[in-house]
């Protein structure tokens, strides 16, 4: 790339930030920029990613300005810069300092809470779910078990104890002790 | 009089000691039982519904917030899974049941006791539970149903490790307004 080529550059890329900020460009501007933009492929890039930071940036909703923050950190500020009679460098910093908090205190702690507000919701549907999971496990494992108690009841109500155990090896207190085999009479 | 070493010798050996106390007071849960071999014999397809719980779920749903009529059971317990395979197939329900009778051998060969066994017209129930060695506490319950003579035939599998008690979980099951094995619709 030549220097003339390059300077061309940086006035069109002057010239693309001033559209993108929405400024109305002078007509042999608008050619000169266009002209430069169909030709220099790494300016086209530029220009595109530019454009889709600005409708990035355009996205994220903007707090509203409540007043009254508003008035006490410019009281806050306007005492500090007042009782500190410091350089115009620092209390510029201040007012940027403050600006900056504002910005982080307005737009990150929604976004913190609306965050935990979510993780919350998240976890109580979790937590739903799994209660319902474990009522129906629960309620198999009982229906199994309630099943294989009627059918040794009425095992041993038509065809005695003997017949029951030889079908249902079944203990209901002190499960799985000393239990007779299938087959064993048991009785 | 005691000497340092004595002494040393003796804190080191108490030491040694500590974890097998805990050992003792806290035996382990019985592994969780893996149902893929079921899922593999009738396909991820057949499906209806699958369930895992893992433990740090169920502290929740025990501890305060959870569901107090399923809290007090699942408060001993670390792990929940179940799955209902559909059974519509004819060929589909031999290689079920095979796929049953084989879990059921290796559950055995594992150290695991036929609770209940229940062969009625058209379905079989199995209940196999894992008990701790000493206290003979109930440590792991598989139940398995074959269910053809549903609209619906189905094969359900249940596995909950941890403590069990196996005449709460009977009553709590019963309480659950959850519908009867046969009665449930799953789809």
């Amino acid at each position: 790339m030549s220097s003339i080529e390059r300077l061309e550059c940086v006035r069109a890329r002057r010239l693309a930030h001033a559209r993108l900020d929405g400024d109305v460009l002078a007509p042999e501007d608008a050619a000169l920029l266009d002209t430069h933009l169909a030709g220099c492929e790494p300016c086209r890039v530029l220009g595109v990613e530019l454009a889709e930071i600005q409708r990035e940036l355009r996205g994220i909703p903007v707090p509203g300005l409540d007043a009254a923050v508003l008035e006490r950190v410019w009281g806050s500020t306007s005492r500090a810069g007042t009782a500190a009679r410091g350089s115009v460098a620092r209390r510029s910093w201040r007012v940027a300092a403050a600006a900056a908090g504002l910005t982080l205190a307005l737009v990150g702690l929604p976004w913190i809470i609306g965050e935990r507000r979510e993780r919350e919701a998240v976890r109580d549907a979790e937590m739903r779910r799994a209660t319902v999971e474990a009522r129906l496990v629960l309620a198999v494992a009982g229906s199994a078990l309630r099943r294989a108690e009627r059918a040794v009841t009425e095992d041993v109500l038509v065809r005695g104890i003997g017949a029951a155990l030889d079908r249902t090896p079944i203990r209901w207190s002190g499960a799985a002790r000393s239990r007779p085999t299938r087959g064993d009479n048991g009785a | 009089m005691l000497d340092i070493r004595r002494a040393s010798r003796i804190f080191v050996f108490g030491l040694l000691l500590v974890p097998a106390g805990w050992a003792q007071t806290k035996p382990a849960a019985a592994e969780l039982v893996d149902a893929t071999r079921l899922v593999e014999a009738v396909g991820e397809e057949n499906v209806r519904l699958r369930i895992t719980i893992p433990k740090a779920i169920l502290a929740a749903l025990s501890g305060a917030g959870g569901d107090p009529e399923i809290g007090s059971v699942v408060s001993g317990l670390e792990s929940m899974n179940a799955v209902i395979l559909d059974l519509s197939n004819a060929e589909r329900a031999a290689r079920a049941r095979k796929a049953a009778r084989d879990l059921e051998a290796d559950l055995r060969g594992k150290g695991w006791e036929e609770l209940a066994y229940v062969q009625e017209e058209g379905a079989t129930v199995r209940v196999l539970v894992r008990t701790d060695g000493e206290s003979k506490q109930i440590r792991g319950l598989v139940v398995l149903v074959i269910d053809t003579t549903d609209d619906e035939p189905a094969l359900v599998f249940a596995n909950v490790t941890g403590t069990i008690d196996l005449a709460k979980l009977q009553q709590i099951g019963q309480g659950l307004n959850v519908p009867g094995l046969s009665d449930l619709n799953l789809k």
